[in-house]
């Protein structure tokens, strides 16, 4: 047995059965839910190439697997990844459950996991790529269940990935020469294009995030916002590989400008689009633009700081973006839409879930209190002295949000009706809201409770520290 | 690799990528992924190994036959014929795009090396083409078979920088994905004509 298997044939073979089953609902979103649990505290528990002793027996969990010539390597510093992956998919899992998700759901999560780990674990790390695109194909089934078609959102969608995949396997290719023979400026110029436009194509970035809003507006925003999270949490890890496995292009001046330039680019786009939005789906997805701009900036600046806020970042992402995500879905489900003008007064209705949406959002926003708050002082800190202008785009993305959030509380509450109903029918949303508002609010008070464990999601990339 | 075969195969890609611009519908789009496949199939064969060449083609014709199976049994009507204006610009516009492939082929072939300069050639004309029938066509199916046209122009030029048995394996997967995610879009419309 070998940790590859575990973390990646398993779960991969197993959504075939999910997907047989797929109408039995009650079965397979259990089977899913406690599967990503297992296999997330397996990676908690269970280091690779570390002798355990159980009694009298001894066991070694190997770490490599060889396929077709290439090896899969999973080992025990890229763990913590893991258990990130499979306990933001048993969150997800638990919500979708509740909401009555599309019944692909458990088998599509659990097979593109094991897509993405494996563009974690494959050596050479730049086949990773095609992997990503896997990931990304898996998703299709579930978009076009629910409604019989894919979208012009999800279609933009998966040109995009395929067209960033081409650009990131050709720059592999381009980068290897580069790194054993000394290169000329005009054949490193145009490795770093490529991989720009590469990763500009597959992490959304401006100018090709356009499908992330159509995305959010045209689909289920709870699945979406877990396509989104999933995919471009591994995109930024397969980022930081190259970075890793670089050094010339760790040293490149071009790449930290670009990344700084194209990365406050998204934030002060996302946040001003995110205050016009009429639609809450779209809001949801310009956000997701920002936290991406975010990621960009803290990656560029390539210090260790920047790189703590970075990993340190993902969890109450993660936290808010879920919670932002399930509320959407339960007011789509029950409202038909999404359109700020048809949701006057919602919130004397379902106050419960108005309240998660709201401090979901004005999380990711940044507001005291809250779980993005410490992160974005931090970030502000680290950067002020030393580029003002992309601290002030950080501070024009935060009043962008905000803005959205008062317009969206102003219209929730603006009905002449009494309140009426402060929780949903659903006992497991309750719970899921309040337990997701009550953590936003503690780890925006004590964020030393997460930020250790998420600074070890950096050890896989010793030469970034 | 004679430069017969490679003169040949580049024509066949110009002309199969004129008629699948200016004649749309399943039939043409499908037929000519068979011949695309089948000039790759070529150009790897004399490039690569036998055993890549073969693996790729066989891939590909399954993803074309996937398609064309279901669109077959779905009754996918052909686009009804185009005005005279659309024809002539959907030809201006692809007789450009061969162009700029060949424009771009030459400086291309500077850092391509290790290819030959009309796979290059044939590799370009094949993306721009993908990336034409994509602003073209808005239905699921017909995006996915545009997206096949253009993985197929990329893969004829990795697969002769890379070597790797894994990359054709997942590349394979990917068009099998594709392929597989347009057949069921083809028949979810069929069953709601059906219906």
């Amino acid at each position: 047995m070998n940790s590859p298997v575990i973390w990646i044939l398993f779960p991969a073979i197993l959504s075939i059965p999910l997907t047989i089953l797929r109408n039995n609902k009650k079965l397979v979103f259990s089977l899913g839910i406690a599967t990503s649990i297992i296999l997330a505290l397996l990676a908690w528990v269970v280091p690779a190439d570390t002798v355990l002793k159980l009694g009298a027996v001894e066991y070694k969990l190997s770490s490599t697997l060889t396929i077709l010539g290439r090896e899969l390597i999973i080992n025990s510093t890229q763990q913590t990844i893991i258990l990130l992956m499979y306990g933001m998919t048993a969150f997800w899992l638990i919500g979708a459950f509740a909401i009555s998700g599309p019944s692909l759901f458990p088998a599509a999560s659990l097979l593109m996991n094991a897509f993405l780990a494996a563009s974690l674990a494959v050596v050479p790390f730049l086949y990773a790529a095609i992997l990503i695109e896997l990931a990304c194909l898996v998703t299709l089934p579930v978009f076009f269940q629910s409604k019989r078609m894919l979208g012009s959102g999800a279609l933009r969608f998966i040109t995009f990935q395929t067209m960033g995949m081409t650009f990131l396997l050709l720059s592999g290719w381009l980068l290897g020469g580069v790194e054993t023979a000394p290169a000329s400026q005009i054949a490193v110029l145009r490795v770093l294009v490529i991989l720009g436009t590469g990763l500009a194509f597959m992490l959304a970035i401006f100018p090709f995030y356009s499908w992330i809003p159509m995305l959010t507006e045209q689909e289920d925003p709870y699945f979406v916002g877990f396509v989104i999270l999933s995919l471009q949490t591994a995109i930024l890890f397969f980022v930081l590989n190259f970075l890793e496995n670089y050094a010339w292009l760790r040293n490149s001046l071009e790449l930290k400008q670009a990344m700084l330039l194209f990365g406050a680019v998204m934030v002060v786009t996302g946040g001003v689009w995110s205050a016009f939005q009429k639609n809450l789906g779209r809001m949801f997805g310009y956000a997701a633009i920002v936290e991406n701009g975010l990621s960009l900036i803290t990656i560029g600046l390539m210090s260790f700081a920047t790189l703590r806020i970075f990993s340190d970042m993902l969890l109450p992402r993660i936290l808010a973006f879920g919670i932002w995500a399930l509320c959407l879905s339960v007011i789509k489900s029950s409202n038909d839409s999404l359109m700020v003008e048809n949701l006057k007064g919602i919130a004397k209705s379902k106050t419960l879930i108005v309240i998660g949406l709201l401090v979901a959002q004005f999380s990711i926003g940044g507001m005291p209190l809250l779980a993005g708050f410490p992160l974005r002082v931090a970030l502000l800190q680290e950067i002020s002295f030393e580029l003002p202008g992309i601290g002030w785009s950080i501070l024009v993305s935060i009043v962008g949000l905000w803005v959205a959030g008062v317009h969206t509380l102003s219209v929730v509450i603006n009905s002449p009706t009494p309140w009426k109903k402060f929780l949903v029918s659903n006992i497991v949303i309750n719970f899921l809201v309040a337990i997701g508002v009550i953590s936003l609010i503690v780890l925006g008070l004590l964020p030393q409770l997460y930020t250790e464990v998420m600074e070890k999601l950096l050890l896989p990339f010793a030469h970034l520290l | 690799m004679p430069y017969v075969v490679q003169l040949l195969c580049l024509i066949l890609v110009v002309a199969a990528c004129l008629i699948v611009v200016i004649r749309p519908g399943w039939r043409v789009l499908l037929t000519a992924l068979l011949a695309f496949y089948f000039i790759q199939f070529v150009f790897l064969f004399y490039s690569t190994t036998t055993l890549f060449a073969v693996i790729n083609l066989i891939i590909g014709w399954m993803a074309a036959g996937v398609l064309g199976y279901s669109s077959h049994r779905a009754g996918l009507a052909d686009e009804s014929h185009q005005i005279m204006a659309g024809t002539t610009f959907r030809l201006l516009s692809e007789f450009f795009f061969i162009l700029t492939g060949f424009a771009l082929s030459r400086s291309a072939s500077y850092w391509l090396t290790n290819i030959p300069f009309m796979a290059i050639t044939a590799a370009l004309i094949l993306i721009l083409t993908g990336i034409l029938l994509l602003n073209y066509y808005h239905q699921s199916w017909q995006v996915i078979s545009s997206l096949l046209v253009f993985l197929a122009g990329f893969e004829l030029i990795y697969y002769m920088l890379e070597s790797s048995l894994l990359v054709v394996m997942l590349i394979g997967l990917v068009k099998m994905a594709f392929a597989f995610t347009g057949s069921y879009v083809i028949s979810l419309h069929r069953q709601d004509k059906s219906s």
